[in-house]
């Protein structure tokens, strides 16, 4: 059987694969309501990598339009409001448009006047498309006529009399800028001396548009819509000019931009370097932000999508069925399986504490905090003797008072005391701490809904862990969909499909070379220290894998890579900073992502803020040697961890 | 066209003096680079010019090129402004008269891809002909699959002189990927043309026997990106061709296309050689002869510093006799 999820990007689909695959988001009028197709105001379509851009902007183009209303498109067009011209940025080989001895400006000028090449035959094509298909009645000789009226130049070839050949002079007119930047490759020859500049910037980008409302009838109500995919791909300067248009936008034009979330360079314009204005000149919504805010719509649409991948493959299934396909971790047979065995976390402690007590005191303090009755409990009673400890206490009292808790919570369950406190706050980390403990894998992030919260809002991560599911269920022989057999999707091959997307994604999000390879370090630091504080004695926070920094104080090497993690998605910035306690400032807070969270066995709860001072932030992210981080890390141990850094010292039971 | 009737002959390494009665050139050009296969066939080879190059990228100091005997253009110190169109034309534009010899011979063995795709190009277009290129294998890659080839990735762009003009439809563009060890610039050209049909070459037969392995090895790292996560060696999409023929992989490349434009219309194609020399050389060729005015072009993702030994040994040497 083909995997469903084997393709998860919206390039490796046909224009017809995307429409088959297309799924709405789960809201009133869908991602139209999002986007807006006809409204007047440019937008700025922001989103990591994987976030679904190219799928939603394609959905709107013109060929998209043709394949969704098939022979009746001409009244589809009429219906949607709007003539989609999609442009993927990435096609126009933008890179060509700089150095090779020509300054700037001139870089500008020539690549305004191919943009308006480019995209006018775009237009002209896919107008085209529509009259060859369908009964549009355009007087194309007046059209033409109009259109080549917009150039400024005079003399033109006066035999183009029809789109067809229109659409061809543009091309001839590309093609000889095309030939002029190669050429200069072998004759140092000056471009500018070569490239006739024939028509001003915007004058077809909005001119066409123009000439088709007034002569064409259907086109009277129709707004046409650019859409300008993955904007990242022009530079800053080619990006200038292009906000230039927006702001210079003229009906019945509209833009949609598409970028991902570090692709704006600039929003500046040629008017003398002004930006353009978020709100009255463009809006700007961020994809990311939707699914992360919305997680029951979120969950509803990745549902959605699944279902989809799966109906496309024969294979029918209900969203409650597709949630339970997922095991999940079972805890209680887990802490069942544990009251028979060796205590590891006993044991630990008992080593510690025969550095610093008599035998006969270890043995009554040991005595005090097993619980044989229940492990997780005992395990609490545990994590209450180190803080216990911490707190420089007597240990055989501190020991004897967590007892009489333990009993009490165990007798009576009530909602308050030192153990109600630590289950309320640190269940999730205590039971973790075990399966960790005992050299069991940390099974917490198996199940739909959890893989679904891993993915962070972008759905590419989901579908690659489902892709990696398929193919671990494919390499065991088991076919996880056979509708005969109500076969479950282990927690194991679903903890081996993270870890496959995980190293995906950190190869992935990496850039090449020696930066690439600093960034990744950075980030596997930043884990690491995390993950020490997790699984410490006394953990700091509950449910570990968020942090806050303040961001003012930091130098701009720090900045940058606190920016590169953003902005890959490496750390995920939540909405609401907190304030400093003491100096009163507001900090930035970041997540961890899921998938580097479930590899390094971290929260994917967001609940506990860790706070790094600059000194931490330093010692992580720019250590001026691998020693240094590795004395930071061990003084982060001994802090967190029995005997916390205390001199040795042995007590006797006089003491 | 047919590109196999281009004459190539092969020599062992014990034949390496043998390789030297038979070839005599009136010009000789060859890229420095510390690999033995490349010192020991410049030392050797019999020729009335032999000129060494020295490509920035490798950045040798004046010290270490000193013991250099024969002509040295070095380019070392060229403005990091300045890209393998720069310094080829500079170093085309001195040797003009030289150029126009009778035998001229270009070792493809230390040139670094993107030179001497452009060197190609250029020979092309200033209608120099006839060539012989002469490349020599490695017994192995130092560190195996590992190999560092390229580092400090800093772009991709055009190899200058090879950017045809392109359709702005770009619905069913093709990327041809010549697929070696470096699998992070195999990803990143995938990444950069996203949304074309990718197709790789592997070099098969291989130079040696293992390195065939670790090519697969090498392109499994990049199948997200190139083939959807799904690479495969039955796949239509990947192209066996003899790590060491050029014109083979040319004539591959070539029915290749012809296939596909059968099958639907191809908006534009991009040729990217990240594999053995040899494959570049094929790789070029094609463009040279059939791609000039058609919507393709040869890119390329640009590192600043590159390893100047990642071999050890010379296996066998080869001989193309091309004419452009």
């Amino acid at each position: 059987m083909i995997n469903p999820f084997n393709i998860t990007k919206a390039v490796d689909y046909s224009d017809e694969e995307l429409n088959k695959f297309w799924v709405d988001f789960p809201i009133e009028k869908g991602f139209k309501g999002i986007i807006k197709p006809t409204s007047e105001m440019p937008m700025i379509i922001l989103g990591s990598k994987g976030s679904g851009k190219t799928h939603i902007m394609k959905h709107f183009s013109f060929s998209m339009q043709f394949i969704r209303w098939k022979e009746k498109i001409k009244q589809g067009i009429l219906e949607d409001g709007y003539f989609g011209v999609y442009l993927r940025c990435s096609g126009l080989n933008g890179f060509k448009f700089s150095g090779r001895g020509e300054s700037e400006e001139i870089w500008q000028d020539i690549f305004s006047y191919y943009l308006e090449l480019w995209l006018s035959q775009l237009l002209l094509n896919n107008l085209i498309k529509l009259i060859e298909t369908t009964d549009v009645k355009i007087n194309e000789h007046l059209v033409t006529l109009e259109i080549l009226d917009l150039f400024d130049a005079q003399g033109l070839p006066n035999n183009i009399k029809s789109l067809t050949h229109l659409s061809k002079y543009l091309n001839d007119l590309q093609k000889e800028i095309d030939y002029s930047i190669n050429n200069r490759a072998f004759t140092n020859k000056r471009i500018s001396e070569d490239v006739k500049i024939l028509v001003s910037a915007g004058k077809l980008i909005f001119g066409i548009p123009e000439v088709l409302s007034k002569q064409v009838e259907m086109f009277k109500e129709i707004k046409f819509l650019y859409l300008l995919d993955e904007y990242e791909n022009f530079s800053p300067n080619q990006q200038k000019y292009f906000n230039t248009l927006i702001r210079e936008r003229k009906n019945p034009t509209c833009f949609k931009i598409g970028a991902r979330r570090y692709g704006i360079r600039t929003y500046e314009t040629l008017s003398a370097g002004e930006e353009i204005k978020i709100g009255s000149e463009f809006e700007e919504f961020d994809l990311d932000d939707i699914f992360r805010e919305q997680s029951k719509i979120y969950t509803e649409f990745i549902t959605n999508i699944c279902i989809k991948r799966l109906e496309n493959s024969d294979i029918q299934i209900s969203s409650s069925e597709l949630s339970n396909k997922f095991l999940k971790s079972d805890d209680e047979a887990f802490l069942k399986e544990l009251l028979n065995k060796e205590r590891k976390h006993i044991k630990l402690l008992s080593s510690k504490l025969s550095k610093i007590v008599d035998k006969s005191i270890l043995i009554r303090i040991i005595s005090n905090l097993t619980f044989k009755q229940d492990v997780f409990l005992e395990r609490i009673n545990i994590l209450l003797f180190y803080r216990e400890w911490n707190k420089k206490r007597n240990l055989l009292e501190a020991s004897e008072e967590i007892k009489l808790s333990c009993i009490e919570f165990f007798k009576h369950g009530k909602h308050e005391g030192k153990h109600y406190n630590v289950i309320d706050k640190h269940k999730r980390d205590i039971i973790d701490t075990l399966y960790r403990e005992n050299s069991h894998k940390i099974p917490t992030y198996a199940g739909f809904e959890n893989l679904i919260k891993i993915s962070n809002g972008i759905p590419r991560h989901f579908l690659i862990t489902m892709k990696h599911i398929f193919r671990w269920n494919e390499f065991y022989d088991v076919n996880i969909f056979d509708v005969k057999n109500d076969i479950k999707i282990s927690v194991d091959s679903q903890l081996n499909a993270l870890s496959d997307t995980t190293n995906w994604f950190i190869e992935d999000s990496r850039h090449p070379g020696k930066d690439g390879n600093k960034i990744k370090e950075c980030i596997f630091r930043l884990c690491d220290y995390l993950r020490e504080l997790r699984f410490s004695d006394i953990p700091p926070e509950c449910s570990i894998s968020t942090i806050s920094i303040q961001t003012k104080v930091l130098p701009k090497e720090i900045s940058n890579i606190l920016d590169f993690l953003e902005q890959y998605s490496y750390l995920i910035k939540l909405d609401t900073g907190r304030r400093d306690k003491n100096k009163n400032s507001r900090n930035v807070s970041f997540q961890i992502n899921g998938l580097l969270a479930s590899e390094w066995e971290l929260s994917i709860s967001r609940r506990g803020i860790v706070d790094l001072n600059f000194l931490e932030i330093k010692d992580i992210f720019y250590p001026d040697s691998e020693d240094i981080y590795k004395k930071f890390i061990f003084s982060t141990k001994s802090k967190y961890n029995a005997p916390f850094g205390f001199e040795k010292r042995t007590i006797s039971l006089f003491d | 066209m047919d590109y196999t009737i281009y004459y190539k002959k092969k020599y062992e390494n014990s034949e390496i003096d043998s390789v030297i009665e038979e070839l005599n050139f009136d010009f000789f050009i060859s890229a420095y680079n510390e690999s033995e296969r490349i010192t020991k066939v410049f030392n050797k080879i019999n020729s009335l010019n032999k000129h060494w190059i020295i490509l920035p990228e490798y950045r040798f100091s004046e010290v270490e090129v000193s013991h250099l005997d024969d002509k040295v253009f070095n380019y070392t110190d060229f403005s990091s402004t300045d890209d393998e169109g720069e310094i080829i034309l500079d170093y085309f534009t001195k040797n003009q008269e030289l150029f126009c010899s009778e035998k001229i011979g270009i070792d493809i063995t230390g040139f670094l891809r993107p030179h001497l795709v452009y060197l190609i190009r250029l020979l092309k277009a200033k209608n120099i002909l006839k060539v012989d290129f002469i490349y020599s294998e490695p017994v192995n890659y130092k560190k195996k699959e590992d190999t560092l080839f390229s580092e400090d990735y800093y772009e991709i762009r055009e190899v200058k002189g090879c950017l045809n003009s392109h359709n702005p439809e770009t619905t069913n563009d093709l990327l041809i990927l010549g697929s070696g060890y470096d699998y992070q610039m195999i990803s990143k050209i995938a990444k950069f043309k996203a949304d074309t049909k990718k197709v790789q070459i592997l070099g098969f037969p291989p130079l040696q026997a293992d390195m065939f392995q670790e090519n697969i090895l090498k392109a499994y790292q990049a199948e997200e990106d190139v083939s959807s996560g799904q690479f495969s060696l039955d796949s239509e999409d990947i192209i066996l061709a003899p790590a060491n023929d050029p014109f083979v992989t040319a004539q591959l490349i070539s029915e290749f296309v012809i296939q596909e434009k059968k099958k639907n219309k191809l908006t534009n194609i991009y040729l990217c050689p990240l594999s053995t020399k040899a494959h570049t050389l094929g790789m070029t060729l094609y463009f040279i002869n059939e791609c000039i005015d058609e919507p393709v072009s040869i890119i390329f993702p640009f590192s600043k510093k590159y390893s100047r030994e990642t071999s050890e040994g010379i296996s066998r040497i080869w001989i193309y006799k091309v004419e452009l």
